[in-house]
């Protein structure tokens, strides 16, 4: 390559340049100055640098032009970075070149297309002469003469060199030179150089043909050295791990590739090869034992060294005896980093912007390292230890270019961050060493470092003590003051461990997160710039805090309040949570979880939250020892039961006062939300539910309101004294009208989720009431604390309250839920209830026939028995037959949504209690009620006709009202009759999208398609400018409330085109991920989430092996989303088929124990529809790991009743990634996690509860 | 209904124990049957059985004033010891520590009443009392209704207070 070394000879340089030029283009500098003409290019070195070099050597310049250079033959093209260059400046070139020995021909490209060349000068004279450069013609000619004769004698040179090589071979080319030294003699210097091109190719081709000869005998040597490992390869496939064994082939196959090219490289990864299958056959159990090593084995049978693509932070440790393979050369290495690299590797190889200091250091750092390795290559032979050096300096640079690479794809979007991520990295580095891959072994180094200055500090403690110890004297001064040399010593080594600690865990953890991690270009989840900014700052002072903040911030819905809070957790993290005048917390806090803790809270709650946790902290507010005590262990109930409890006393006065602006209820409020004891275990749903209702009471109209339902509470009455005994703590007779008031007061504290069983239908109402009319709910909760019954708001008897509920939960919430739910269930209006009503009433009005139509055998007295009998059908019918849930009973889709089984049954009661769940079952049921009801005995003639015609189809088919008969009455919710119990309102089902369940098979509607039909009637149908929840429907499936005010849908809503807006807004985007291929690292990453889940899914851990086979296969390429899916699918196949076996046969052993025995052939097609059934559930898994992975749009569309204090769940239209398109999903906040719902949910008829 | 056969049937059921089913006509309405041939509204109830005002057939009366005021909602108690020894029975059979489940009530859902205090339908003054079982929760309401000489009042259902379950 080119040297810059002003001691070097201009002629050996230029001539260097020219051939270096005619590899790889190179930056470049070109000076006229009094010294004549300068010229310096590098190949990795930036033009700046160049003209740097070009000026120290030349001094100041008359013209200067740089830019990119190359060689074509014999031409040298100068593409100028400047327009304006002096049109005889190539001419100039040319002869200056040609004085130097090297002519060649020179042109330059101007920026803006133009061409200036030295023959096209020489036919303009007059044009302009720069100033300064006039080389005489006749110099010129001389010129070229001396540098051919150069050149010849250089060639001439190379073939007697290559004399003991060819032998024979090399005499023409002697005789060939002979020719070319008379046209140099005679002036010809023009076919003089045309003679000795050919004569080099002639000795190039030469060597090559000799050398193919003992490279054929080197490659036969190297083959017949690894087919003798062999053996040794065998016994490692055989009997290692898989992760060694794919090294082990990785080695062979890198072998075999260098086998056919460089032999060098070859041999070096031969040596690697024989020395990783001595250690790793060392590592085997004897012959025979099949054993397979353990993960940690597996583990380390990745690390080898790997060269120029080092730049991973988990990357390999180099082995003093193993000799890594490294480039021939600097030149090849920095070709190499150009493979890998890229156009982004020429772009590291110039300056840096003056104004950007950030991006100067990591550029400079950069060229600095390249440096380094040119030193290595250039002090000599390379052995081993040399050869390690070499790659690790390789490495270094990898590190530097691969970080400089990430960053600079974050910097478009983020370029403040992208500054703070240099910053952060020169200042990692600045105390680790250029370009330093954070190892495991690395860090564990640095720890002993630190062990060691620790103990060498305590050491000079002692030796403090006990100089302090010794008699008065100069001995002892003398000792005190060397022990306190010692200390202070010791201690700014270890200072300095910990800062070298601090940088090594802030690069590791930093490079992860903008390699694959949430601060990546292509993260799942991008932050805005400041945010991002703010975390990276976080990894130069808490680097393992900022790792646990980005991880949190990558899903929450507040990522910026996180941010904006890392400064004070680090501060804090430093003075250990010390409040404003230094007190901090008791030995033994763990100021990591409390830190992380907040970050939770922060990414929960958003706005606020760390300034008010900074403010609480500053307080001393934290120092309280747990606040609101609970029972290790306690479930969330349990938590939400004190909680609110705790809060209903601190808004409340002695004097029975509801104030929210108290200090004792702004203390209260503080430790809810960030005591280090109450947020250890976090209810970050019921914190919001505090807030909100404290700013709701605070509101003095409402307080007004509220304390007058308070004040209103009178005695309890014994059933409401039993209701509340449990929460309150006391038996039911020592409960006062003071137990009921806190009581309301904390079920206003609490907020409202569907309890664990099916109850969504109410549960949709009474948390609507309690989120757009607390004061209502207040109202409703008063009135069951006080008498202990609910009272339906349409006119029903009240009921007395239910209260079969585990003690933890919130009495009168759940309370109110359960009892709404039953007096549903007890309505006319009820869905089942009509559905009965109008089978009895066709049971018995078509038995006219049979029973009407002969009128003399009933012959009880006149014309109107037929009238008079059908009273008898319908009094017996009615009494002898009721309906009921039976929660274990499945259905599809499930009752609630939540729950995976119940369904509604017809039971009878007379004269046999029994289920009734088939046909046959109703029409031997109604036949002997019938009978019964008529006095007919069976078997008569008219019996026989009447149970005909109840047997008849179409007698049955007339039962069947809304795709439901009386033995098969599905389940299902009511939200109708919620609003009728709970508001006293009449509302009826307005459809918003008809059921299209099937249609995919009929019609070819997707998914997708009907998510975008859906969204659109939700958008349309549920208008503006309404409640902020307003309840809905999917027929079969669920009742809950939808959320036509949530900013997203405004969104879509505001200025109309909702159908266009869907498209551009959430379909093509949708289709776009689903069309775009996947970095390795993003694929890499979803599968990891995905088997993350999966793990999870097979929690018993049977099935670990085929999991961890399938993991280990990989993405398999570069893909796009739904082949990602494919393949995941695929991978899983051995485990789906494991997992649909084992639970089939689990489904003949029940079917068996049950009387039912089943053939091989029916468990195995039992096993089909299962793995059909599990597959389906791995494909949602693997869109929930892209989801999480690649940034996505999504639409908030309801609120799914689900939850308790801890979180709740959300209902929202986003792109499938893996298939682009529009699907439904449930939501968890605040962890954000995204799970598709299936296509059911879609399908599914759905309807708007509108009251009337 | 016939006439004719009403007047048969006036004179002869007077003294005796009224044969009266419960039922719903084609229109949903409540309605009486006597002697499993005549339907019979409220009014034409007591016609045919006056003694049903007099004080000593207040079972009957309870039950045809519980079934035209709440249909098949609720079954009087006629046998308040049978009831109590019944309903402990079901709340022991019951599972203590089941949840509430929608659709299914079950006895434990609701806690234990004053079985005690249930007594057979009476007059108290003028009032009618009464204890009913909610056929579908399986509870006890105390029922009140006025009735002023041949005048049925409005008819109301208060749940029983609930304690503890033993």
């Amino acid at each position: 390559m080119a040297k810059t070394d002003t001691a070097i000879d201009p002629a050996s340089e230029i001539q260097q340049i020219i051939k270096d030029g005619r590899k790889r283009p190179m930056n470049f500098a070109l000076l006229k100055t009094k010294e004549g003409v300068i010229l310096k290019a590098h190949a990795l070195k930036s033009s700046d640098v160049m003209f740097r070099e070009a000026k120290q050597a030349g001094g100041q310049p008359a013209i200067a032009i740089t830019g990119v250079l190359n060689v074509t033959g014999k031409l040298l093209s100068l593409t100028s970075l400047a327009e304006d260059v002096p049109r005889n400046l190539p001419k100039l070139a040319k002869k200056y070149f040609a004085s130097l020995g090297a002519p060649i021909k020179v042109q330059v490209t101007l920026p803006g297309g133009g061409c200036l060349d030295d023959e096209a000068e020489d036919e303009m004279e007059t044009e302009t002469v720069a100033p300064g450069i006039e080389a005489p013609v006749e110099a010129e000619d001389d010129g070229a003469r001396a540098a051919m004769a150069a050149r010849l004698a250089d060639v001439k040179r190379h073939v007697e060199e290559a004399v003991p090589v060819l032998g024979d071979n090399a005499a023409p080319l002697s005789d060939a030179l002979d020719a070319v030294r008379k046209l140099v003699d005679d002036g010809k210097t023009d076919e003089a150089e045309s003679a000795l091109d050919e004569v080099e190719e002639a000795l190039q081709t030469a060597l090559d043909a000799a050398k193919t000869g003992v490279d054929d005998g080197l490659r036969t040597q190297l083959q017949t050295e690894f087919d003798a490992l062999q053996s040794g390869l065998d016994r490692v496939r055989s009997a290692a791990g898989e992760a060694v064994v794919r090294k082990a082939d990785q080695i062979s196959s890198m072998f075999q590739t260098e086998l056919e090219g460089n032999l060098k490289k070859a041999s070096g990864v031969l040596s690697v090869l024989a020395k990783f299958i001595s250690t790793e056959t060392a590592r085997l159990p004897s012959a025979g034992d099949d054993v397979k090593s353990t993960p940690e084995e597996d583990a380390a049978g990745q690390s080898l060294p790997n060269g120029a693509s080092g730049g991973d932070a988990v990357s390999s440790s180099l082995s003093p005896d193993v000799a890594p393979v490294i480039p021939d050369s600097s030149q090849a290495c920095f070709d190499e980093m150009s493979s890998t690299f890229g156009d982004f590797w020429d772009q590291v190889c110039v300056a840096a912007p003056r104004d950007d200091a950030a991006l100067e250091a990591e550029l400079g750092a950069i060229t600095n390292q390249r440096a380094e390795i040119e030193r290595l290559f250039a002090e000599g032979p390379i052995d081993v230890p040399r050869a390690i050096a070499i790659g690790q300096a390789i490495m270094r640079l990898g590190n530097l270019v691969t970080t400089a690479k990430k960053i600079n794809e974050i910097q478009a979007s983020n370029p403040e961050a992208a500054t703070h991520m240099r910053e952060a990295m020169t200042g990692f580095d600045a105390e680790l060493g250029p370009g330093t891959v954070v190892t495991p072994e690395l860090l564990a180094q640095i720890e002993a470092e630190r062990q060691a200055a620790l103990t060498a500090q305590q050491q000079a403690e002692v030796h403090l003590a006990a100089a302090e110890a010794m008699p008065a004297g100069r001995a002892r001064e003398a000792a005190i003051t060397a022990a306190q040399e010692e200390i202070e010593t010791t201690g700014a080594a270890l200072e300095a461990c910990k800062r070298k600690q601090t940088a090594a865990k802030g690069k590791e953890g930093l490079t992860v997160a903008i390699t694959s991690g949430p601060l990546a270009a292509d993260a799942g989840h991008p932050f805005d710039d400041l945010t991002a900014a703010q975390f990276v700052d976080a990894f130069r002072r808490e680097p393992e805090l900022a790792t646990s903040a980005i991880e949190t911030a990558s899903t929450s819905q507040h990522p910026e309040a996180i941010a904006s809070g890392m400064g004070m957790l680090c501060d804090r993290m430093e003075d250990g949570f010390a409040t404003s005048d230094g007190r901090t917390p008791p030995a033994g806090f763990d100021k990591g979880a409390y830190a992380r803790n907040l970050i939770a809270g922060a990414g929960a709650e958003g706005g606020d939250y760390m300034a008010d946790a900074g403010d609480y902290i500053a307080s001393g507010a934290h120092l309280t020892p747990d606040p609101i005590p609970s029972p290790p262990g306690a479930n969330t109930d349990r938590l939400a039961r004190d909680r609110s409890n705790y809060m209903a006393l601190s808004v409340v006065d002695a004097a029975g006062q509801i104030d929210v602006d108290t200090p004792n209820a702004k203390t209260a409020l503080g430790h809810l939300r960030f005591s280090p004891d109450v947020i250890d275990t976090p209810t970050p749903d019921m914190n919001q539910h505090v807030i909100g209702m404290c700013e709701t009471l605070g509101d003095p109209n409402n307080q007004q309101e509220a304390q007058g339902i308070l004040d209103g509470i009178g005695p309890p009455e014994p059933g409401a004294q039993t209701l509340l005994s449990r929460a309150i703590g006391k038996p039911p007779g020592d409960v006062t009208e003071d137990d009921a008031r806190q009581q309301v007061m904390a079920s206003m504290m609490t907020p409202v989720h569907q309890g664990p069983v099916g109850s969504c239908f109410a549960t949709a109402g009474v948390r609507r009431m309690n989120e757009l009319d607390p004061m209502e709910s207040m109202e409703r909760y008063a009135e069951l604390a006080e008498t202990g019954q609910f009272q339906p708001r349409n006119g029903m008897d009240a009921i007395p309250a239910v209260m079969s509920f585990p003690a933890d939960q919130d009495p009168l919430i759940r309370s109110m839920e359960y009892s709404a739910a039953t007096v549903m269930a007890e309505m006319d209006e009820n869905s089942r209830n009509q559905l009965m009503n109008h089978a009895w009433g066709e049971a018995v009005d078509n038995l006219a026939g049979p029973v009407g139509d002969l009128p003399e055998w009933l012959s009880r007295g006149g014309a109107d028995n037929w009238k008079v009998d059908k009273m008898l059908i319908r009094q017996t019918v009615v009494s002898s037959f009721r309906i009921e849930y039976d929660a274990t009973r499945s259905t599809t889709p499930s009752a609630d949504g939540s729950s995976s089984a119940g369904v509604y049954m017809l039971m009878q009661f007379q004269p046999v209690n029994k289920a009734i769940d088939s046909e046959a079952d109703f029409v031997a049921a109604l036949t002997e009620r019938v009978l019964t009801a008529l006095g007919e005995r069976p078997g008569s003639d008219k019996a026989n006709d009447i149970s005909a015609a109840i047997a008849s189809r179409s007698y049955l088919d007339a039962l069947f009202k809304g795709g439901h008969a009386p033995w098969d009455m599905g389940g299902g919710g009511q939200p109708a009759e919620a609003d009728a119990v709970l508001f006293g309102q009449e509302a009826a089902n307005t459809e918003i999208t008809d059921n299209r369940t099937g249609w995919d098979t009929l019609f070819g509607q997707t998914e997708g398609a009907r998510g975008e039909e859906l969204l659109a009637g939700l958008l349309t149908q549920i208008g503006e400018g309404g409640p902020d929840l307003v309840p809905v429907m999917n027929n079969g499936i669920h009742a809950f409330n939808a959320l036509p005010n949530d900013p997203s849908m405004q969104a879509l809503r505001d200025g109309g085109d909702i159908p266009g807006k869907i498209r551009r807004q959430l379909v093509e985007p949708g289709q776009q991920i689903a069309a775009t291929t996947l970095t390795d690292e993003k694929a890499i990453e979803i599968m990891r989430e995905f088997f993350i889940s999966l793990r999870h899914w097979d929690s018993a851990g049977s099935r670990a092996g085929l999991i961890n086979t399938a993991e280990q296969q990989g993405p398999g390429g570069a893909v796009a989303p739904p082949a990602l899916k494919t393949r995941i699918i695929s991978v899983c196949s051995a485990y789906l088929d494991a997992l649909a076996l084992q639970q089939a046969n689990l489904w003949v052993s029940n079917e068996a124990a049950a009387g039912t025995v089943h053939t091989n052939a029916e468990r195995d097609t039992k096993a089909a529809t299962l793995r059909s059934s599990f597959s389906k559930a791995l494909e949602g898994m693997a869109s929930a790991a892209a989801v999480r992975e690649i940034a996505t749009p999504s639409v908030t569309i309801a609120d799914s009743n689900w939850g308790d204090a801890a979180g709740k769940t959300l209902f929202v239209m986003a792109p499938d990634p893996m298939s682009g398109q529009l699907i439904m999903w449930s939501q968890s906040l605040p962890s954000g996690s995204m799970t598709p719902l299936g296509e059911k949910w879609v399908d599914a008829g759905w309807s708007e509860v509108r009251v009337k | 209904m016939s006439p004719a056969r009403d007047n048969e049937e006036t004179k002869s059921m007077t003294d005796d124990v009224p044969q009266l089913l419960y039922s719903l006509n084609d229109a949903g309405k409540p309605i009486a049957i006597i002697e499993r041939r005549i339907e019979a509204s409220q009014a034409e109830v007591l016609i045919r059985y006056p003694g049903m005002l007099d004080g000593h057939l207040t079972l009957e009366l309870a039950k045809m004033v519980n079934h035209f005021a709440r249909k098949f909602q609720y079954e009087v108690i006629a046998d308040p010891a049978a009831f109590a020894e019944a309903y402990r029975a079901q709340i022991a059979s019951e599972e203590p520590e089941a949840n509430f489940q929608q659709g299914n009530p079950r006895l434990r859902d609701f806690g234990m009443p004053d079985l005690d205090s249930i007594q057979p339908p009476q007059f108290d003054g003028k009032e009618l009392v009464f204890y009913a079982k909610s056929v579908n929760l399986g509870v006890p309401y105390r029922a009140e209704v006025e009735i002023d000489g041949q005048t049925i009042g409005k008819a109301k259902y208060v749940p029983m207070q609930m304690g503890p379950i033993p």
